[in-house]
């Protein structure tokens, strides 16, 4: 087996994955979907019980959803078998004789929560808050900023996984392929970069003094806590990033491991909360919020689906800049769960 | 409201000293961030909120002195 499958293997399965905000699932059947390597994952609403499955129904192997995200029952388009109030629901159920019909349920995997985030484990080998280590309050204020979600993206990037994360984890494209995006903020190259445990978090000043000067002033419209004032980015380990420019808004984005030379990307946009009456001033915001992270993605998953995956080695790389310690970090990470598993 | 400030609240938003009726609002100037501060000054001095697609839509400081002294 390949390194990289034997990474996506270890990766999905051993660690917990930051998945959505409670804000995205808040009414009765709301759902989201996540493909996860070869398996579907979804996170329901459960008359008020958030739960973590499989999206494929016990009886015949039907996938319950198709859409990424909606509010609908678990109900089995095939056979109607449905899933409510915490039980499995089969018509007809007397008719399955010869068979352990009271054993049917569907595949429910864990689930927990770091202040308003939603956390999903297939068999963790370790417990949330030692995989979050000393990023969990710095997570839970975040969320707690968080007041809803305004867009869900999701579609492939043409590489492996580990090429799109990188690309996250480095600023030195940034110029380059987001010239008339990301780049506009002029952010600081060095930025200040800490690590958690396998996690990493990145600030850096907004270079342009005059966008630097408007952020600032509409600092009054919100109430956030623990406000950085400029860019930063959180790596969770394994798969997910959020960004912020002044936690105005977040920006999650997931980096799933799919099949063959394909990672499976989606982005949610979550506006933070806004002082009283505020919120509608800052609609016209959000949407071009929106906007402009749609095309950095764009942008990214353009250039990644140009590298090869026989470009990428566990090994460090080759060339890299002194401040581009994120990438060797996350590098020498995969290197240390591909030698010795999730008990490194 | 006035006429002339609404000018000072322009002016004070793209950071100049002064600003007159004819000023164009050309994309250097006049971005998302701009318009999100015009409409909080408009809102925190007379207690109005502007549409911001309408804000989005001035090309003109006077369209802007226009859009703020509706419905006054």
């Amino acid at each position: 087996m390949n390194s990289i499958k034997i990474l996506s293997e270890r990766l999905v399965n051993d660690f917990w994955h930051l998945v959505g905000h409670k804000s995205e699932v808040s009414n009765n059947q709301d759902f989201i979907k996540f493909k996860l390597h070869n398996r579907e994952i979804v996170v329901s609403n459960d008359n008020g019980n958030l739960l973590a499955f499989d999206n494929i129904c016990p009886h015949r192997g039907t996938r319950f959803f198709i859409e990424t995200h909606g509010t609908k029952s678990i109900t089995c388009p095939y056979h109607a078998w449905t899933y409510t109030n915490g039980q499995l629901r089969i018509p007809n159920k007397k008719a399955f004789k010869n068979c352990d019909i009271d054993s049917a349920d569907i595949n429910k995997f864990k689930l927990e929560f770091c202040g308003d985030f939603i956390f999903v484990g297939i068999n963790p080998k370790t417990s949330l808050i030692n995989q979050l280590s000393d990023l969990k309050p710095i997570l839970e204020d975040i969320s707690f900023n968080i007041s809803t979600r305004l867009d869900f993206d999701s579609y492939s990037f043409e590489c492996i996984f580990p090429i799109a994360i990188e690309n996250a984890l480095e600023s030195e494209h940034v110029e380059i392929i987001h010239k008339n995006t990301l780049s506009v903020l002029e952010l600081q190259q060095e930025g200040e970069a800490n690590f958690f445990g396998d996690n990493i978090s990145w600030n850096a000043i907004v270079g342009n003094e005059k966008t630097n000067n408007n952020l600032q002033k509409i600092s009054k419209l919100f109430n956030i806590i623990g406000q950085y004032q400029g860019y930063q980015t959180y790596f969770i380990h394994p798969f997910a990033m959020i960004s912020s420019t002044y936690g105005y808004s977040y920006s999650l984005q997931n980096f799933f491991p799919g099949d063959n030379n394909v990672t499976n990307f989606n982005s949610r946009y979550y506006p933070s909360h806004a002082k009283d009456g505020r919120e509608s001033i800052m609609k016209f915001f959000y949407k071009e919020g929106v906007k402009m992270n749609e095309k950095i993605f764009k942008e990214d998953a353009d250039i990644c689906a140009r590298v090869p995956q026989g470009s990428w080695s566990i090994e460090m790389p080759k060339y890299s800049r002194d401040i581009d310690d994120r990438l060797r970090f996350y590098r020498s990470t995969l290197k240390l769960i591909l030698k010795e598993g999730a008990n490194k | 409201m006035t006429k002339d400030e609404i000018l000072q609240i322009i002016a004070n938003t793209i950071e100049v000293d002064s600003v007159d009726e004819s000023l164009q609002l050309n994309d250097d100037i006049w971005d998302s961030l701009a318009i999100i501060i015009f409409i909080a000054a408009i809102n925190q001095d007379y207690g109005k909120i502007l549409d911001p697609q309408g804000v989005f839509s001035a090309k003109t400081a006077k369209d802007l002195i226009d859009i703020s002294m509706q419905d006054l």
